[in-house]
């Protein structure tokens, strides 16, 4: 889990004086902050934003992670210190990921279902992404493709806080405190949130996944 | 995650959900130099919007072109001084045609004098001999007119620079204040002709007040006095009779052409007053006197002023000095030398209410 651990790694950097004196570089204007600023965060934000649904590739990412750094340029002012940073650059990734499949689908639509391409070759060196076989891992095994489009649909039909707290807790990889810290919440009803949210998660998923053969956690 | 197993089975599949995608994204996310150029350019183009205006030329240029309020208050200034060139335009023309219906209005006695009576007295320091004609005189009345109540500060120094022609300036005398009654008279009804200016110009004279008030006179000849000595008719009878006075009243002289000027009230004023002069002050007449019957409005107090004086001439001069004529036709350096050494005096009639004597003396 090395990308887990540079993402949390990155979100623990948040609020140190030192990304606080390169947001206050980035306010005036120093183009060398902004160009820091990109190296910093372009790949927890392009890892985030590839978590986010199984449809996207690296493509994708780039596109919607411009759009993303694109918004940052815009309304660095407005970033209070509520939260991370990097949370609050998550939460803008989060809403521009469903702009572009709103987009997409809409562009799509009638189409039936999205393929997802895994010959795509890696746009920076052109070398082949490294998509691992299905037996090429630990994780391959407990799910499938299917089941993670599916779960992303599931994901999709929750309620925005729900699916707010879950896309945070889960593919951001962010603590109950910085959960908090980001919806203004005490740590405890975070946590009763989260638990209800999962729940209703379940509610919506199970009929999704009553179709798939049995998985070593399925019901 | 800083949480343990749950029992939720959607977690774990959230769990390897998001272990499935971290695999597949591999290598490390890199801003690929393009996204990174255009959003430098973006950076680029948000905070040079930022800057100061001032350090921006082309700002100012859009700011002074394009504000609406900025192009309106250029509009309204520059309508201002439109209007402000056209009335200075006007002016001049509005005085000019004032001094013209001023000449229509004149009776032929008081046409052009000979050109040697157009020369005009002048105290040495103030004015000079070849002085501008008479008609600028009365254009820079007009123009005194056209001013609201002037300060008589500003008014005794604007005296002394627009008076066209010769003239005296007097002061009135402590002797003169004390004979006033001061218990009975406002401050502003003793400051009239309290400095005052007399001006003899085309054989008529004015009494300028250092509020900027103009008291017009005709010089009533002395051998139409009532109370004239008999030596002084004897020696008049010689001589030849002044054509401007001649089988007229002083009263009739002088309130002619004021009367015109200064409506009815002012004449009745004028008859009052030389009915005044002839019955209560029959000895102030002397043989190197003249007297003068000036009528006019006095600016401050917006009431009429007639002022029933007389020159009076040193003695040396005075005998030389029998008639208007007489003093028209001095040479300039004698009308000099006669106003420099000659008092004022009489009496100052205003409103028909309030009076007091005149003594004054050159300044």
């Amino acid at each position: 889990m090395t990308a887990t651990t540079s993402q949390h790694s990155s979100t623990e950097a948040a609020d140190t004086p030192d990304e606080r004196a390169l947001i206050a570089r980035c306010r005036r204007g120093d183009a060398a902050a902004w160009d820091e600023l990109f190296e910093r965060y372009y790949d927890p934000v392009g890892r985030f934003v590839f978590q986010y649904s199984p449809a996207f590739t690296r493509e994708d990412v780039e596109e919607i992670t411009q759009e993303v750094f694109l918004a940052i340029v815009r309304n660095i002012d407005s970033f209070r210190g509520n939260s991370a940073f990097q949370t609050w650059i998550f939460r803008i990734a989060i809403n521009k990921a469903r702009d572009f499949i709103q987009h997409k689908s809409a562009a799509k639509r009638g189409k039936g279902m999205e393929h997802v391409p895994l010959d795509v070759s890696n746009p920076n060196n052109g070398t082949p992404l490294e998509i691992p076989s299905p037996a090429s891992g630990p994780d391959e095994a407990l799910i499938s493709k299917e089941e993670m489009v599916m779960l992303r649909q599931a994901v999709d039909r929750l309620s925005d806080p729900c699916r707010e707290i879950i896309e945070l807790r889960y593919f951001g990889d962010l603590s109950y405190e910085e959960l908090a810290a980001t919806l203004n919440l005490n740590p405890k009803t975070v946590s009763s949130r989260l638990s209800k949210c999962l729940d209703r998660l379940e509610e919506i998923a199970r009929p999704l996944f009553a179709g798939e053969k049995t998985r070593p956690f399925s019901v | 995650m800083d949480t343990g197993p749950t029992n939720h089975n959607i977690e774990n599949r959230l769990r390897a959900y998001v272990a499935r995608r971290r695999h597949e994204a591999g290598a490390r996310f890199v801003m690929p130099p393009d996204t990174r150029h255009f959003l430098q350019t973006e950076v680029d183009r948000k905070y040079r919007s930022k800057e100061p205006r001032a350090m921006r030329p082309t700002t100012l240029f859009a700011w002074l072109g394009l504000k609406p309020v900025w192009m309106t208050a250029t509009a309204v200034v520059a309508i201002g001084l439109v209007a402000f060139l056209v009335r200075l335009s006007w002016e001049p023309h509005r005085m000019h045609d004032l001094a013209k219906a001023e000449q229509k209005v004149r009776p032929p006695q008081s046409a052009p004098a000979p050109a040697s009576a157009a020369q005009t007295l002048s105290a040495p320091a103030t004015t000079s001999v070849g002085a501008p004609p008479v008609e600028t005189a009365r254009l820079a009345e007009s123009n005194q007119d056209t001013l609201a109540t002037p300060r008589q500060s500003v008014a005794a120094s604007a005296l002394d620079r627009k008076v066209a022609g010769l003239s005296q300036r007097f002061v009135q005398t402590q002797s003169g204040q004390v004979q006033a009654d001061q218990s009975q008279l406002s401050q502003q009804t003793r400051n009239v002709l309290e400095d005052f200016q007399i001006e003899l110009a085309n054989g008529k004279l004015r009494v300028l007040d250092s509020d900027g008030s103009v008291y017009e006179a005709a010089v009533a000849a002395v051998d139409h006095t009532v109370a004239e000595s008999s030596s002084q008719i004897a020696h008049r009878s010689a001589a030849q009779p002044s054509p401007q006075t001649a089988g007229a009243p002083p009263a009739e002289t002088a309130s002619a052409p004021t009367a015109a000027r200064f409506g009815a009230r002012a004449r009745m004023q004028a008859e009052k007053g030389l009915a005044s002069q002839t019955s209560v002050a029959p000895d102030t007449l002397f043989s190197n006197a003249i007297p003068f019957v000036a009528l006019g409005t006095n600016r401050t107090l917006n009431q009429s002023v007639a002022i029933h004086g007389r020159i009076v001439l040193p003695q040396e001069h005075g005998q030389q000095i029998k008639r208007q004529s007489d003093l028209i036709a001095s040479d300039p350096a004698t009308l000099k030398a006669l106003l420099q050494n000659a008092t004022v005096q009489g009496r100052v009639v205003i409103d028909a209410s309030n009076q007091f004597e005149l003594n004054a003396t050159p300044r």
